[in-house]
């Protein structure tokens, strides 16, 4: 009887890894995704590569999204007749996930209509669709756009939030700034290297302006940071900037000074935040705390920061800051209750008259007092062109210092940050339009225009930008602003950027 | 003083998913403290963060303790989270020469999920390997749920997710959608 062969067959079938024709020399695929045949393998070999890896680099078997699935075992039998060895001997090349085939659907299947991207609400996200906000997309934030009321279109709303702020109060979720707790022995010391202005001397229970630039000098973000505690700050930043600042302090922290005695965490979930704003603020806020003598000018003056409660306990922080120019307080609460919080403001600010406001109105009041945005510090820009460059310490060094200073970035011409108005009052431009000497409205021009709105205040169309030379270099002069795509030539003044209360008076009072 | 609201809002959640194969729980509200040590006082701060949680000793990477007042996950080198279902209104102290705590109870939204189809749930979106030899009982980890950085961790009961808050209703929508396939038949 014969005797069976290792696995217990008699007859083993053995393995056809190429069919060969006598006197014919087929193409024969062995990896179909590349088009690797069994005569690359073997040229592959002629040409000295006898590692695996190397026959797999030099062919690009088995780099396809099958991994090699289909044809590494036939090319490592080829390979392995080549160099006249076994099969096991000759070695398997790495392969990438998935081991087993995955189809794309499970992949990126779920990522379609509604569940595209997820959808990142504020704590007021259902109070706001509650009081009528219409939304709009902040990145992947859902924030209030405005609030029209009784078939209002969007231009009158946010004219009249405008109104209403400036001449009563408002209230805009400010929920989704930015957000980062500092804290540790070397937390000052820290926040005075990234920021052009100092900290390390900001008294507990006082809040700064402060501006971080990049290496290269030019400005990364701002935003205000709090002093609550000695070794406690709380840092505000753009909405859209939260997560790169995040990563930049925590990149500063493990690799340029992991001496520092430092942690900053996220805290942009943990509180919910609004901004009370409006010749009325001190009025509502107070009628909403549990003592109200605590938000007095003299108790709370101009950046001062408190801890106190809301009526009915609620815990809160109030920083009397203002981005819309009015008197004005940002209140954050503990996310859970910011519709509580709601609530008791929005009680009192109607009984006074007052608004909801959503992003245009913002826009509009801030556009109107010159205070610049991520439109307006775009990543192409410095302190000195966006007319902030006094708030740059002389007395200690900061990230984007040196930098900021070689000769490409402080040329007289650089543009700089001005305001717009149309000529004839009566007359419109879009953002974007580009400032151009009138005769000479070809490429890029002298300057262009970062955002526009109807300004109730001034009664007339306005625009901020920034222009070669800025206000001084074109004041008194007339200027193009060119929209080819959009509309006809419009013809402007270049006024300074600050359009409204330049004093700042309104937001002191 | 008002209660507290759940990112979730009037989410159902027991009533429609409530059977063998899943079970997706909110817990809410609850405490979440964060310790942070300084490099050379780790053990100082992990004895404090143990003491808080009630537990004999605090874990090490990738790890959980289970205390008496809490559950002390190791999240970060330098940093543990103390979290409890006991909400807690005031952040404990830590000397700085220690540490720093930071009280991060209202910035996420805990889901406990269990169940014969919990881990199958959780393998559509988080890129894990769960098994209970690869991911036992106090393991700990940082991962992505559609492209949100999330925590998980397991205890006796089941596994535990600590999702953002403000991303916590959409992807609580990704799960109970995806739970639904596995609803114990009725038959």
């Amino acid at each position: 009887m014969e005797k069976a062969a290792a696995g217990g067959w008699i007859t083993p079938i053995k393995p056809l890894y190429e069919v060969r024709l006598t006197g014919a020399k087929p193409k024969a695929f062995v990896d179909p995704q590349h088009d690797v045949t069994s005569g690359d393998v073997r040229l592959a070999h002629q040409e000295g590569f006898v590692s695996v890896e190397h026959m797999k680099r030099y062919t690009t078997l088995g780099m396809a999204t099958d991994q090699g699935k289909m044809g590494n075992v036939i090319g490592l039998a080829l390979m392995a007749e080549a160099l006249g060895k076994d099969i096991p001997a000759v070695g398997t090349t790495r392969f990438r996930p998935p081991y087993t085939p995955v189809a794309i659907g499970a992949l990126a299947g779920r990522n379609t209509a509604g569940q595209f991207k997820p959808l990142r609400r504020t704590p007021l996200h259902d109070w706001n669709l509650n009081k009528g906000a219409t939304m709009t997309d902040a990145g992947l934030w859902h924030r209030p756009w405005y609030f029209a009321s009784s078939g209002e279109t969007i231009t009158e709303a946010y004219i009249r939030e405008a109104t209403t702020v400036r001449d009563t109060v408002g209230i805009c979720d400010v929920s989704s700034l930015g957000k980062i707790a500092v804290q540790g022995p070397d937390a000052a010391e820290f926040l005075n290297r990234i920021y052009v202005n100092g900290f390390s001397k900001l008294a507990v229970g006082k809040a700064r302006y402060g501006i971080m630039l990049r290496d290269d000098g030019m400005v990364l973000d701002d935003g205000t940071t709090w002093r609550l505690a000695e070794d406690d700050f709380l840092m505000t930043t753009t909405t859209t900037n939260a997560g790169g600042v995040m990563v930049w302090l925590e990149e500063l922290l493990q690799t340029r000074w992991p001496d520092l005695r430092v942690h900053v965490t996220s805290v942009s979930d943990q509180w919910a935040g609004v901004a009370v704003a409006g010749p009325k603020a001190r009025q509502v806020v107070s009628e909403c705390l549990e003592d109200s003598t605590l938000i007095s000018n003299h108790a709370l003056p101009f950046m001062g920061v408190t801890a106190t409660h809301l009526k009915g306990g609620i815990p809160c922080l109030i920083a009397r800051i203002s981005f819309s120019g009015e008197l004005a307080y940002e209140i954050y609460v503990a996310a859970g209750y910011g519709a509580p919080m709601m609530d008791l403001l929005w009680d009192k600010a109607e009984a006074a008259g007052g608004c909801l406001y959503g992003l245009e109105a913002l826009g509009t009041l801030r556009i109107e007092k010159g205070h610049v945005t991520g439109a307006e510090l775009d990543g192409r820009m410095t302190l000195d062109d966006a007319g902030l460059g006094k708030m740059a310490s002389t007395k200690k060094p900061f990230i984007g210092n040196v930098l900021r200073q070689r000769p490409e970035l402080i040329r007289e011409d650089r543009p700089q940050l001005v305001g717009v108005f149309p000529k004839d009052r009566s007359q419109t431009f879009n953002g974007g339009a580009l400032l151009c000497a009138p005769g000479d409205e070809t490429g890029f021009g002298a300057g262009w225009i970062t955002a526009v709105t109807h300004s109730p205040a001034l009664g007339h169309w306005i625009g901020i930008g920034y222009i070669s030379g800025g206000y001084q270099a074109w004041d008194g002069k007339s200027v193009t602003a060119t929209d080819p795509v959009r509309q006809d030539d419009v013809t402007v003044e270049i006024v300074p950027p600050h359009m409204f209360d330049a004093d700042g008076d309104r937001m002191h009072g | 003083m008002a209660e507290p609201l759940s990112a979730l809002g009037d989410h159902p959640v027991a009533p429609q998913l409530a059977n063998a194969m899943i079970t997706l729980n909110e817990v809410h509200p609850f405490s979440l403290i964060q310790i942070a040590a300084w490099p050379d006082t780790i053990a100082n701060a992990a004895t404090y963060g143990a003491k808080l949680a009630g537990s004999e000793q605090a874990p090490g990477a990738g790890q959980s303790t289970a205390g008496q007042r809490g559950t002390l996950l190791r999240i970060e080198p330098l940093k543990w989270w103390m979290i409890s279902d006991r909400p807690q209104a005031d952040c404990p102290d830590l000397s700085s020469d220690t540490g720093a705590t930071l009280n991060l109870s209202d910035a996420h939204t805990w889901i406990k999920i269990s169940g014969a189809k919990a881990e199958t749930l959780l393998n559509h979106f988080l890129p894990l390997d769960l098994r209970k030899g690869a991911f036992p009982i106090g393991s700990v980890a940082s991962t992505a749920f559609h492209h949100v950085g999330v925590k998980l961790w397991r205890d006796t009961a089941g596994y535990n997710l600590l999702i953002p808050r403000s991303f916590a209703r959409s992807l609580f929508e990704h799960l109970m959608e995806t739970a639904r396939q596995y609803r114990e038949s009725s038959d």
